[in-house]
């Protein structure tokens, strides 16, 4: 074994004992996007599954594209996928595999048409290509319907056959578009499942982009939030739910947040309003409080006790969310309560009632944005 | 009856316009002589004609597949200087008197003309024979191909191509295996319209190629001759051209059924 020197450089006692420790692989993808709207750096190692989520107009489609090769390419990035600079290399010099939104089969192919095009394209021969397509749909649950034309599978099925396409050539790097967006509830439980596995088995590195808070906690180890072309947060699933950097985060997890500047006590959000925390960050940096809303408590009166956080409202709107109802009030700042659908019979919790809301101190998380 | 009923200054004009349309169709079948239809269809002149005519249109639908469809991909894939310019001058046909395309193929192909001069010295000769005939057809009927394949490669998802791209597929072979099966209903379109015109086609036709019977007489130009002094054998061998692009407008609406 050969270790790596620059030219004319001896090999050092070091980089010899470099080599007996274990190799740090170097990662899959490596990724510099500063353009007009985007200014982000992605590594992705291999087997590693990361979701990139965030608002609409954040910029993850871009990203894809840019990852893929797909349209003119855009200056100021920079594409290394194993080592090599891919930045001006055409999609097809490229071992990256692109699962659109709509799934894209080719509606002329069958599904193992489909499978066997990106085989073929890279130059395997008629019967090794459709023995591995075989394999592939067989993988994905799909033989059964080989021979159909795209047009006449279901949503699940066509969905599999993109994954089966995408995967068969081998790619280094997997690129899903919102893979379970185009699909019910219910094939997407069972089109999420599949995919759990199949992206634990695959070797590359993938990037899936996603609205879906769900399919970013069980589909990815990693979770990259991106608003307005920025990073607002990367980190693994559970440290992103549980304390969320970005409004949009909080929101999508139905939480409560609210931006706004760390004091001594807790944040001062914008627009006034002093929440105290139990847990204050030094003073004076912009920061987000998080509050769940079954932490939320509603009054019709001032509430007494201890709570440390109390204002008063109007009930905006209340809406049914299994044996837990949402009442949005319309308060400065603006907060959302889950209460019980007996408590809101009893408080009379319609449109138009005031009311007081009080968050413990404890309830209230503050982090650094 | 469902749908509104048309005001009278909108129904008036249109069931002129039928009338108008369909009056000298129906003259044609009434004063079809049908009885001898048989003896003028089989009539040796016009069977040369007719079948001068298919080879000429068939090989002007081959020449703008293979010139047109890639022009529509250029067209419509491509940006460059001076496009639409180049897409002018490729439309210019569809409203140029067929006649003045007949000269100008002339100026440019025949003996003394700008390629026709060079050509003539090596011993090619075009105006006055049937390739000369598939060229003139060719002129006119290319932009109805061009527009009906750039239209349809226009509104074409580029999903598909992308994706074939990231499987690896050069962008000859996406346009092979992809572009073109997806578009392909937009190239029968264009293609159908292309044939008819060229089947059609009558002053280029006469002007660069002539009027030689069995080698550039084609069935319009035979009709026209025909009427001179066999009005019967005109009438049948309009029938026959009004069968032919019947037959390519049923043709058509199953292209465009199935593209709906």
């Amino acid at each position: 074994m050969s270790s790596w020197h620059a030219p004319g450089e001896p090999a050092t006692g070091t980089r010899v004992a470099a080599d007996t420790s274990p190799p740090v692989l170097p990662p899959v993808l490596r990724a510099t996007l500063r353009t007009a709207y985007l200014d982000l750096h992605l590594d992705l190692a291999g087997g590693e599954r990361v979701a990139l989520v965030g608002p609409n107009g954040a910029g993850k489609t871009t990203v894809l594209r840019v990852l893929a090769g797909l349209g003119t390419a855009l200056p100021g990035t920079r594409v290394v996928l194993d080592g090599t600079d891919v930045t001006a290399a055409p999609p097809p010099a490229r071992r990256v595999g692109f699962v659109p939104h709509t799934a894209a089969l080719f509606p002329h192919l069958t599904a193992l048409g489909n499978v066997t095009y990106g085989l073929r394209s890279r130059g395997a021969g008629r019967r090794s290509a459709a023995a591995a397509g075989w394999d592939w749909l067989d993988r994905l649950g799909v033989a059964e319907v080989a021979d159909r034309r795209a047009p006449e599978l279901s949503a699940g099925q066509a969905q599999r056959v993109a994954l089966a396409r995408a995967l068969a050539p081998r790619p280094r790097l997997l690129l899903l578009d919102e893979p379970l967006g185009a699909l019910d509830a219910q094939t997407r439980t069972e089109v999420r499942r599949l995919l759990r596995v199949h992206l634990a088995a695959f070797d590359g590195a993938c990037l899936l982009v996603t609205h879906d808070p769900v399919e970013a906690v069980t589909l990815a180890d990693r979770i990259v939030v991106l608003e307005a072309g920025r990073v607002v947060q990367d980190g693994v699933p559970d440290e992103v739910t549980r304390r969320p950097r970005s409004r949009w985060v909080a929101r999508l997890l139905g939480w409560n947040a609210w931006l706004g500047t760390t004091t001594r006590e807790g944040l001062a959000v914008h627009g006034g309003h002093v929440l105290v925390a139990a847990d204050p960050l030094p003073a004076g940096q912009p920061a987000i409080a998080t509050v769940r809303p079954a932490a939320v408590a509603v009054h019709v009166g001032h509430p007494e006790g201890s709570p440390r956080n109390t204002w008063n409202g109007v009930v905006d709107e209340v809406t049914a969310s299994g044996s837990r109802w949402r009442v949005h009030v319309a308060a400065t700042p603006p907060v959302v309560a889950e209460v019980t659908p007996a408590a809101v019979r009893e408080l009379a919790l319609t449109e138009g009632r005031p009311v007081w809301v009080s968050v413990k101190a404890t309830e209230v998380r503050v982090t650094p944005v | 009856m469902t749908g509104r009923r048309a005001p009278l200054p909108l129904l008036v004009p249109a069931v002129l316009a039928v009338g108008f349309v369909t009056l000298p169709l129906a003259g044609l079948l009434v004063r079809a002589p049908w009885t001898a239809l048989p003896a003028l269809l089989t009539d040796p002149a016009l069977l040369t004609a007719l079948r001068l005519s298919l080879v000429c249109s068939s090989g002007a639908l081959a020449a703008s597949l293979a010139l047109g469809v890639p022009l529509a991909w250029v067209l419509a894939r491509t940006e460059f200087r001076g496009k639409p310019a180049v897409r002018a001058l490729v439309l210019l046909p569809l409203v140029l008197p067929p006649v003045v395309g007949g000269v100008a193929l002339l100026l440019a192909f025949g003996r003394a003309g700008l390629l026709g001069a060079p050509l003539a010295a090596v011993g090619i000769t075009l105006p006055f024979t049937t390739a000369g005939a598939v060229m003139a057809e060719t002129f006119v009927a290319l932009p109805f191909l061009v527009l009906a394949v750039e239209g349809a490669l226009g509104t074409l998802d580029r999903q598909h191509e992308e994706v074939a791209a990231t499987l690896g597929a050069g962008p000859l072979r996406v346009f092979a295996t992809v572009t073109l099966p997806l578009v392909a209903p937009g190239v029968a379109a264009g293609a159908a319209l292309a044939w008819a015109r060229a089947l059609g086609e009558f002053g280029a036709t006469v002007t660069f190629a002539g009027n030689l019977p069995g080698r550039t007489q084609t069935l319009p130009l035979a009709v026209y001759l025909a009427l001179q002094d066999n009005p019967d054998a005109a009438v049948a061998a309009s029938l026959l051209l009004l069968a032919v692009c019947a037959l390519v407008l049923v043709a058509l609406r199953r292209t465009w059924a199935v593209r709906r």
